[in-house]
C-alpha cells in the first residue's frame, strides 16, 4: 500500500505542475480577457471595473489558486464566444469522446493481444512475416487518412454507414454506438499495429531468456510455456505502451471527430482554438492532461500488481 | 543398467549459411546412481551435449544425429508427448544462472510443483506437501516462507537450491547439472556440492555434472570425460585422470588449475617506498528509496579499513561477492567519493584492470585509439611518439602489432584482457588495481595472464592490489593478503602465513572451499 | 561498417525515392502548383496530369511535389530542434545525475503528460498557426521523449567499464560525453531520430489536416487530404495520391529504423 501512496503523491505533484504550466501558458498570451469580452469601444472605467470583477488585478499566484480551486469544484469558467458555462459545454460532449475512446481501446486490445501472441509463436515463420509486414504498413498510415479510407470503403463503396450521419446518444444509443464503430476503428488500426509489434518483440525477448528453457525441461508444451510462463512477463513492458495508447487514442479522437463530422470535445477544442476562446481551450486541455496523468497512475498500480519485483523499501 | 547412453552423437547448428558442428561423435554411458563429470573449456560443446540429453535441442535449426537412450528410450526419435513424459518423470535439469532460469513473476512454490502439476494427478494439497518436502530436502530453512516468495527475494545460493528442489521433486533417475555453481560464491559452491552428493546417495539419482572447473569435478564425480572442440579427448576414473593423464590436452587443463603454489619471484626490496596508505576508511552508499521530503539515508558499506602498499608489492584482497571489494577499489581510484578517513598515495595515475574486459574497452574504438587515449589526455606527446609508445606497450603485453587496428569485439577474451592491462600501463602508473582480472577467462588463459602480470611487476616495479574471490590465485601471486568480509578486513597477513596458519574462521572456510589441505 | 539487414535497404530505397521526388519538387514541378485551370476541374488521372487535377483545376502531382517539400522541411526542423534539445539535456542529466536530473525529469514527466498532438495544439493556441509555429510546437513536444531515451543510454553507460577506464585515462567530462559515449549510442540515437522524423511527418500532416498547421494557399499533404475529403465521392483519386506519398515516406523510414534495430542484435 505504501507503493500506491507514493505513486498517488507523485501523481498529485504532476497534476499540480501540469495545471500550473497550463495556467502560466495562457496567462502569458498577449491580450486582455476583459477587453476581449467587452470589445474595443468599451470605456476605461467599465474595463477597469470588469477587470476588478474578474479578479485580473490580483497577483498571479492568487489568481492561479482561485482558478484551480474553482476547477476542482466544477466551475470551469465562461466561454468568451458563447457566454455560457464551459462546464456545461464540456459535460454535454464528454460521453461522445469517452465512448469513442473506450471503444477504440477495446479494439486495440482485442486485435493486438491475439495477433502478438500468434506472431511471436511463429517467430521467423511465414505467418510472422506476413503479420509483421502488414503491421509496418498499417503503422505508417496517418490516423486521419485511415479515417478517410474507411469512409471511402465502408461509407461510399460498401455503404455500410452514412458519412456525416451522426446520431446523438440521447436520441438513439444503439445508432450512436453503431456510428462510432468506424471512427473508433480508424483510430484503433494504426495503434493496434504498433501494439502487435511491441507485444511480439516483448514476447520474443522473453522466449529467448533462460526460464522458458527451464519450463521446457519440466515437460511443458510450447502452448503451456507461452500462456503460463512467458505471456505475463511479456505483458509487463507492454503495459506502459497500452497506457500511452489509451491517451493517444483520446487525442486521436480529436482528429477522428473531424474526419467523421462528430460534434464531440475535439470539435469544440478546435473551434475554440480558431476563435481564441481561451477559457474553453484551457479547460479541455487541462481535462485531457488530467486523464492522461490518472491513466499513468493506474498503469503504475497495475504494474505493481503484475510484477512482484516492484516493491518499496 | 545404464540410465543414459549416448551413442555417436553429432550436433550441428545450421543457423547461418554454413553449418557449424558443435559436438562430434560423442559416446558416453552413465550407470544408475553414477556421478559423471563432463569437463571442457568454453566452446567445447559440453552444454550442448547436456541440452541434447535433456531433449531441449529438438529445434528446426539444429541437426541431431546418433542416439541418446534414456532408460532405453531414444530421446531423439520419440514423440513429443513421450519426450515430455520423460522430462517430467525421469530427467531433472539445473542451469548455470539460477536467477534467470527461474520465472520472475511466479512464486517459488508454483515453480517447484510444476512438474507434478503437469504430469501427475495429485491434488493441490498433496503437491504442496511434496513441494515442502523437496524444499526441506535441499536444506532450505524456512520452507514455508520460501514457498510463497518470488525468486528476486532469495539469495543466489537459495535460488540454486530451489532449482534443485524443482528438478528433484519427481525423483528423476538422472540429474543434469550444467555449471550449477559457477555463478555462486566459493563457500556456497562447496555446500552445493555436498548437497548434490547427498541427494545422489539418498535417492540414487545419477548425476551428469558439467563444469569447466576440474577441481570441482574431481571432488564430486567418480569418472570424468574431457571435451575439446566438441570431441571427447579422454575418459576415465577421476583420480586416475588427475594423477596420470594420458592426453596432452588433459595434462594442460590439469596444470592450469590454480593450486596453492607460489610463483617464484625476486623478494621485495627492504627499503621499498610506500605508494599507498589507507587509514580508517569508511565508504557510504545512499539507501534505496527515500521520500520526497526526507533526506536520503546512507548505508556504511566499508568499515574502518587501513592498510598500506609498498613499491613493487602485490597485495591480494579476497572476499565473496557483495563484500565491498569493488567499492574499495573505486574509492581508492577516486571513482567513488562518499567516504571518510584518508587515502594518500604518491602514485601519479593510479589505474585499474577490470574483470570484464569486454565492457572495459570502448567498442567503437580501435585498440590503437584506446591505448593512445591516456597519452592524448595527460601528455604532450606528438602523434608519432604516441604510436611509438603503443608499439612498445603491445610488445610488453605480448600482443602482435597487427592487432592495433582491430576493434575490441574482434579479439579473444585473453587478448582483450592484455589490451586492458596495456591501457592501464600507458601512463606508467606506480599503482594498479586489478579487479578479478582472470575470473572471466578459461583456465589455460588465466594462467598466461597471471604470468604476464608477474613479469610486468618485475619489469616496471608497479605495485598491484589484486582483487579476487579465488584464494589460490591470490596465494600464487601476492606478497600479502587481506581477507574481507561484509565490508571489513577480518585478517591481514603474509600469503605464506595465511595459508599455513589462518586465524579467522572465515579465512579457514575460504581455504577449505578452495581445496587447501588442512 | 557492419552489414545492414535487407529490411533497412528496402526502407532506404523507398524513403530515397520519395525524398528524391520531393527534393525535385523544390526546384521544378510539371505545372505551377497554384495555377488554376477551370477546364480541368477534378480531371481524372491522364498522361498530361498523371495524378489528375483538384477542384480548382490545379495539377495534383505538382501540388504534392510542392506540398511534400513543406512537410519535409517542417519534419526536419522539428527533429533538429527536438533532438538537439533532447540530446543535450539527456546527456547532461543522464551522466551527471543529481538535482538537475531530478528537476529536468520532473519537467519532462509533466510535458510527457500531454500527448504530442495535444501539446502542439496548446502551443499553436498560444502562438498562432503557420509553419514556424508548427516546428516550434512539435519540436518542444518531442524534446522530452528524446531526452528520456538519451538520458537512459547515458545513465546505463555511466557505470560501464570503458567509461570508468576513460575517467582513469584522464578524459574530461565533455570528452567522455561526446567522444567516448556518444559514438556508442549512435544506433539507439539513429533509430530514435528515424522514429522522431516519422512522428513529425504524421503530426504535421494531422495539424494541417485540422486546418491549424500550414495555411492556404500553400499546399501541404495534410491540407490536401482535408480538401479531398469533400470530393471523396466524385474523385477518390484526390485523396489516394497524397495519402500514398505520406504512407510510403513513413513506411520507408520505419523500415530503416526496424532494420537498424534488428541488425544490431
Amino acid at each position: 500500500m505504501k507503493y500506491a501512496g507514493k505513486k498517488l503523491l507523485s501523481m498529485l505533484v504532476t497534476l499540480l505542475a501540469v495545471s500550473f504550466l497550463v495556467f502560466l501558458a495562457f496567462d502569458l498570451i498577449p491580450g486582455d480577457p476583459a477587453l476581449a469580452q467587452l470589445g474595443t469601444n468599451a470605456t476605461p472605467e467599465r474595463l477597469e471595473s470588469l477587470r476588478e470583477e474578474m479578479g485580473l488585478n490580483e497577483p498571479f499566484l492568487v489568481r492561479y489558486f482561485k482558478w484551480i480551486g474553482a476547477f476542482c469544484t466544477g466551475d470551469l469558467g465562461t466561454s468568451y464566444s458563447y457566454h455560457i458555462s464551459v462546464g456545461d459545454m464540456i459535460s454535454e460532449k464528454l460521453p461522445i469522446s469517452i465512448c469513442m475512446t473506450l471503444m477504440a481501446f477495446a479494439m486495440v486490445l482485442l486485435i493486438s493481444i491475439p495477433l502478438g501472441i500468434l506472431s511471436a509463436k511463429h517467430e521467423g515463420g511465414r505467418l510472422d512475416t506476413i503479420i509483421c509486414t502488414l503491421n509496418q504498413v498499417l503503422m505508417s498510415v496517418p490516423p486521419f487518412f485511415s479515417g478517410i479510407l474507411i469512409t471511402l470503403l465502408f461509407g461510399i463503396i460498401l455503404k455500410w454507414f452514412t458519412p456525416g450521419g451522426f446520431v446523438s446518444y440521447d436520441e438513439n444509443f444503439g445508432a450512436f454506438l453503431g456510428y462510432l464503430f468506424f471512427p473508433a476503428l480508424s483510430i484503433a488500426i494504426p495503434k493496434a499495429a504498433m501494439s502487435v509489434k511491441m507485444l511480439r518483440s516483448a514476447l520474443v525477448t522473453e522466449l529467448e531468456k533462460d526460464y522458458p528453457r527451464t519450463a521446457y525441461s519440466r515437460g511443458n508444451t510450447p502452448n503451456q510455456v507461452m500462456y503460463s510462463h512467458v505471456l505475463k512477463n511479456g505483458l509487463i513492458p507492454v503495459l506502459t505502451f497500452f497506457g500511452m495508447a489509451l491517451t493517444d487514442i483520446l487525442t486521436g479522437s480529436i482528429i477522428a471527430e473531424q474526419v467523421f463530422a462528430i460534434p464531440g470535445l475535439g470539435r469544440i477544442l478546435l473551434t475554440s482554438i480558431m476563435n481564441r476562446d481561451y477559457p474553453v481551450v484551457q479547460a479541455i486541455i487541462l481535462l485531457m492532461a488530467f486523464v492522461v496523468i490518472v491513466v499513468n497512475f493506474l498503469v503504475d498500480l497495475l504494474y505493481q500488481k503484475l510484477d512482484p519485483r516492484i516493491t518499496v523499501e | 543398467m545404464a540410465i543414459l547412453e549416448i551413442r555417436n552423437l553429432n550436433i550441428t547448428f545450421s543457423d547461418k549459411k554454413k553449418p557449424h558442428r558443435v559436438v562430434e561423435n560423442l559416446n558416453l554411458t552413465l550407470e544408475e546412481g553414477d556421478r559423471l563429470g563432463l569437463v571442457g573449456e568454453s566452446g567445447s560443446g559440453k552444454t550442448m551435449s547436456a541440452l541434447a540429453a535433456a531433449g531441449l535441442l529438438r529445434q528446426k535449426n539444429v541437426r541431431l544425429e546418433g542416439e541418446i537412450l534414456l532408460d532405453g528410450q531414444n530421446i531423439l526419435t520419440c514423440t513429443p508427448q513421450e519426450l515430455r513424459r520423460l522430462q517430467g518423470s525421469r530427467i531433472g535439469m539445473i542451469f548455470q544462472e539460477p536467477m534467470t532460469s527461474l520465472n520472475p513473476t511466479r512464486t517459488i512454490g508454483w515453480q517447484v510443483e510444476e512438474t507434478l502439476r503437469l504430469h501427475t494427478s495429485l491434488t493441490s494439497e498433496e503437491r504442496r506437501k511434496r513441494a515442502m518436502e523437496a524444499l526441506r530436502d535441499v536444506e532450505l530453512e524456512d520452507a514455508e516462507r520460501i514457498y510463497n516468495a518470488y525468486p528476486h527475494a532469495l539469495s543466489g545460493g537459495q535460488r540454486q537450491r530451489v532449482m534443485i528442489a524443482a528438478a528433484m521433486i519427481s525423483r528423476p533417475k538422472l540429474l543434469l547439472a550444467d555449471e550449477p555453481t559457477t555463478a555462486l560464491d566459493v563457500t556456497v559452491q562447496q555446500q552445493m556440492m555436498e548437497l548434490l552428493r547427498k541427494l545422489n546417495e539418498t535417492y540414487g539419482t545419477a548425476i551428469l555434472f558439467i563444469s569447466h572447473d576440474l577441481a570441482l569435478v574431481r571432488s564430486l564425480c567418480s569418472r570424468m570425460l574431457v571435451l575439446q572442440d566438441g570431441k571427447a579427448v579422454e575418459e576415465g576414473a577421476s583420480e586416475k585422470l588427475f594423477t596420470a593423464p594420458e592426453q596432452l590436452y588433459t595434462r594442460e587443463l590439469i596444470e592450469a588449475v590454480p593450486k596453492f603454489e607460489r610463483i617464484e619471484r625476486a623478494p621485495l626490496k627492504a627499503d621499498a617506498a610506500e605508494v599507498l596508505c589507507v587509514s580508517d576508511l569508511c565508504a557510504f552508499y545512499p539507501k534505496e528509496g527515500g521520500g520526497f521530503f526526507r533526506k536520503k539515508e546512507k548505508k556504511e558499506v566499508l568499515h574502518h579499513i587501513s592498510f598500506r602498499i609498498r613499491q613493487g608489492e602485490i597485495i591480494g584482497l579476497v572476499g565473496e561477492s557483495g563484500c565491498g571489494k569493488s567499492t574499495l577499489a573505486r574509492t581508492l581510484l577516486g571513482l567513488h567519493r562518499d567516504y571518510t578517513g584518508t587515502v594518500s598515495h604518491t602514485a601519479k595515475h593510479p589505474q585499474m584492470v577490470f574483470q570484464d574486459a569486454g565492457s572495459a574497452l570502448n567498442p567503437s574504438r580501435t585498440v590503437e585509439w584506446i591505448l593512445e587515449e591516456p597519452l592524448r589526455n595527460c601528455t604532450d606527446l606528438t602523434a608519432q611518439q604516441r604510436r611509438e609508445c603503443v608499439r612498445e606497450m603491445l610488445w610488453l603485453v605480448k600482443l602482435d602489432e597487427s592487432l592495433q587496428k582491430r576493434y575490441p569485439q574482434q579479439l579473444s577474451g585473453g587478448q582483450r584482457q592484455r589490451v586492458c592491462i596495456a591501457a592501464a600501463l600507458m601512463l606508467h602508473p606506480e599503482f594498479l588495481i586489478a579487479d578479478e582480472p582472470v575470473s572471466a577467462l578459461d583456465v589455460t588463459v588465466q594462467k598466461q595472464i597471471l604470468a604476464l602480470m608477474q613479469e610486468i611487476v618485475q619489469e616496471t616495479g608497479v605495485s598491484i592490489l589484486l582483487i579476487s574471490h579465488d584464494l589460490r590465485v591470490v596465494y600464487q601471486m601476492c606478497d600479502r593478503v587481506l581477507v574481507m568480509k561484509d565490508g571489513a578486513i577480518v585478517e591481514a597477513a603474509d600469503a605464506e602465513e595465511i595459508y599455513k596458519n589462518p586465524q579467522h574462521p572465515y579465512t579457514k572456510e575460504l581455504l577449505r572451499s578452495a581445496g587447501a589441505d588442512m | 561498417m557492419k552489414k545492414q539487414s535487407v529490411t533497412f535497404w528496402i526502407g532506404a530505397g523507398l524513403a530515397g525515392v520519395i525524398l528524391l521526388f520531393l527534393v525535385i519538387g523544390c526546384f521544378w514541378t510539371p505545372y505551377d502548383p497554384e495555377a488554376m485551370d477551370a477546364s480541368m476541374k477534378l480531371a481524372a488521372p491522364s498522361l498530361a496530369h498523371p495524378m489528375g487535377c483538384d477542384p480548382f483545376g490545379r495539377d495534383v502531382l505538382s501540388r504534392i511535389m510542392d506540398g511534400g517539400t513543406i512537410t519535409l522541411l517542417v519534419a526536419a526542423g522539428t527533429v533538429l530542434l527536438g533532438a538537439g534539445l533532447g540530446i543535450l539535456i539527456g546527456a547532461v542529466t543522464g551522466y551527471f545525475g543529481g538535482i538537475a536530473d531530478t528537476i529536468f525529469m520532473r519537467i519532462a514527466d509533466a510535458l510527457l503528460a500531454f500527448p504530442s498532438v495535444l501539446l502542439a495544439l496548446v502551443v499553436i493556441a498560444l502562438l498562432g498557426t503557420g509553419e514556424v509555429n508548427v516546428v516550434l510546437s512539435l519540436g518542444i513536444s518531442f524534446a522530452p521523449s528524446f531526452a528520456r531515451v538519451v538520458r537512459g543510454e547515458f545513465l546505463r553507460s555511466r557505470s560501464l567499464g570503458y567509461v570508468q577506464a576513460a575517467r582513469l585515462a584522464g578524459a574530461s567530462p565533455v570528452r567522455i560525453l561526446f567522444v567516448h559515449i556518444l559514438p556508442n549510442i549512435r544506433p539507439v540515437l539513429i533509430s530514435a531520430l528515424l522514429i522522431g522524423f516519422n512522428n513529425a511527418v504524421l503530426s504535421e500532416a494531422a495539424l494541417s489536416y485540422l486546418g491549424i498547421g500550414v495555411q492556404p494557399p500553400k499546399a501541404s499533404l495534410g491540407s490536401m487530404l482535408a480538401e479531398s475529403q469533400t470530393y471523396l465521392f466524385a474523385a477518390p483519386s484526390l485523396c489516394i495520391f497524397p495519402g500514398a506519398v505520406l504512407i510510403l515516406l513513413v513506411l520507408g523510414f520505419g523500415l530503416m529504423g526496424d532494420g537498424l534495430r534488428t541488425g544490431r542484435k
